[in-house]
């Protein structure tokens, strides 16, 4: 074979190889497909992704899927790959002002919601060894903590933008 | 008695696919059987001959591989091709259709003008 | 003793070659031919140094030649060809590595896959029963019910699209009878490989009850497995 006709090949070779490699491995080059494929592996979703963040491992979409809201961690590896983790998931109440739910991935502690009430314009926890953190920019109707040190949070409050208590609760955790 | 170059440049490509159609060559044997077939008639220098095997190789006509020859020694062999062996056919058909119009002109038959 | 004339001719033809990568063939091809052809003139009764000049000059202006030869052996292509090999080599190293294991692959989360001696058997049932779930078909092939009252429930999976990253199928849903019980998730196992295997014993399970129901509700999907069962003492 000659020069040209061995690199047509390779060529040939690279595009059938490397679709067999990405579509068996479980690996995706964009971040949203292993977004996507995380949720449909779960059986899950398929949501509306409402803010999506970076973090040390990768990145975290916030989502809502008819009466559930999740959080979808990727892992970003081997460089440019990422990779499916996990979907956490609750059936959220929508009778409440707020309604939230707790997950845990090593060292990150997170408390992560939505808020029904539109007049809620502010959420803050109370963390067990009192740290008090709060979010003003909901992403759409969602809110995320992550922390790192301090435990679960003892209480959560929601304000509206003139910073009155429209509604609070013991966490039970 | 030598060549003009010329005329060798058009029907070297022919020469070297019909020898290869035979047998597996190296360079310097292409070489030698081309001055000895020849009668010595055809002499050029040899290294030109490379940049046309390399051609040839190029256009797919031919393939290269290295062998051991007789004497033990490794070898790069040329190998005629499927495509090679199609456009030896052709070479060979332009070859005698060029060959008979020469001949032609030379005077093979009555033309108008020969008065 | 090194030939001055034949590797002088050789240096000009080879610094017309831009490839790199090419030049070494190229010398050893031409060498040989000086070779060949120093040998014929020292068979016609040349000395060395005659046959070698002799040599060199039959064949022809070493630059010229290296001119021509570059034009077959393009850079450009060169570069393309040799990358496009590496990226080859890399993409069936990538597969190894990651498609052979998954393929190949098993886990074990305590329980060996099922096998349990004849004689604890108290019934089995063929199952035979596929479901799906997105792009999961599962296949529940059999339970086994042992004399302790433990029910084994075997079944497989595979992604239809053959797509990777899929993971182990754990929970099968909600065990329940028709007499009303309704039993705890049961430890479980599973293996890679295609399709992959999976297993769930289920404890105290009712030596009276005539039909299993494996039922999954979660997120919008469901599916529903019935399995009746042989009352009665089935063994002897």
């Amino acid at each position: 074979m000659n020069r040209r006709k061995e690199f047509t090949r390779n060529i040939v070779l690279l595009s059938v190889l490397s679709y067999l490699f990405l579509h068996i491995s479980g690996l995706y080059l964009n971040p949203i497909s292993a977004y996507e494929q995380a949720e449909r592996s779960g059986h899950y979703g398929p949501s509306e992704m409402k803010h999506i963040e970076d973090y040390v491992s990768g990145k975290l979409i916030l989502g809502t899927y008819d009466r559930w809201v999740s959080y979808t961690t990727i892992h970003r590896t081997g460089f440019f790959f990422w990779r499916p983790r996990g979907v956490n998931a609750f059936e959220y109440d929508r009778s409440k002002p707020l309604d939230y739910s707790r997950g845990i991935e090593n060292q990150f502690y997170r408390l992560y919601g939505i808020v029904n009430d539109a007049s809620i314009d502010q959420v803050e926890i109370t963390l067990g060894d009192g740290t008090v953190l709060s979010q003003t920019d909901l992403y759409e109707d969602l809110f995320l903590f992550t922390w790192e040190e301090g435990g679960y949070p003892k209480s959560i409050r929601g304000y509206d933008a003139e910073g009155n208590l429209v509604y609070q609760e013991a966490t039970g955790y | 008695m030598k060549i003009d170059k010329g005329l060798l440049g058009g029907s070297t490509v022919l020469m070297l696919l019909s020898l290869l159609r035979e047998n597996d060559m190296y360079g310097y044997e292409i070489i030698r059987e081309l001055e000895q077939r020849s009668d010595q008639t055809f002499q050029f220098k040899e290294g030109t001959l490379y940049p046309l095997l390399h051609k040839l190789e190029n256009s797919g006509y031919v393939r290269s591989y290295t062998a051991t020859g007789d004497t033990g020694k490794q070898r790069k062999y040329y190998k005629i091709t499927e495509g090679g062996l199609k456009q030896l056919a052709e070479e060979k058909r332009m070859w005698q259709v060029f060959s008979a119009s020469v001949n032609k002109v030379l005077g093979g038959e009555v033309h108008a003008f020969a008065r | 003793m090194p030939s001055p004339g034949k590797e002088e001719f050789l240096g000009k033809v080879l610094r017309q070659i831009r490839f790199p990568f090419d030049r070494a063939g190229i010398r050893a091809e031409l060498a040989d031919h000086i070779t060949e052809r120093i040998d014929h003139y020292i068979e016609l009764g040349y000395d060395q140094e005659h046959a070698e000049q002799a040599a060199v000059s039959d064949m022809g202006d070493p630059t010229q030649i290296g001119i021509e030869l570059n034009k077959e052996h393009s850079p450009l292509l060169g570069w393309l060809w040799k990358a496009s090999g590496l990226l080859v080599s890399l993409v069936i190293l990538l597969n190894v590595l990651y498609v052979v294991p998954m393929l190949t692959m098993s886990l074990f989360s305590g329980h060996d896959t099922g096998h349990i001696p004849e004689s604890s058997i108290f019934y089995e049932v063929e199952v035979d029963e596929i479901v799906r779930l997105d792009d999961r078909v599962i296949h529940f092939s059999k339970v086994i019910y042992d004399r302790a009252g433990n029910l084994h429930i075997f079944y497989e999976h595979y992604n239809v699209l053959l797509r990777g990253g899929w993971g182990v199928f754990h929970y099968i849903g909600s065990i329940r009878d028709d007499l009303g019980n309704t039993y705890g998730g049961g430890a479980g196992s599973g293996t890679g490989g295609l399709p992959r295997k999976g297993y769930r014993v289920v404890t105290g399970f009712s030596p009276e009850a005539r039909i299993l129901f494996i039922k999954y509700d979660l997120y919008n999907r469901h599916y529903e497995v019935k399995v009746p069962l042989p009352v009665g003492d089935v063994r002897e």
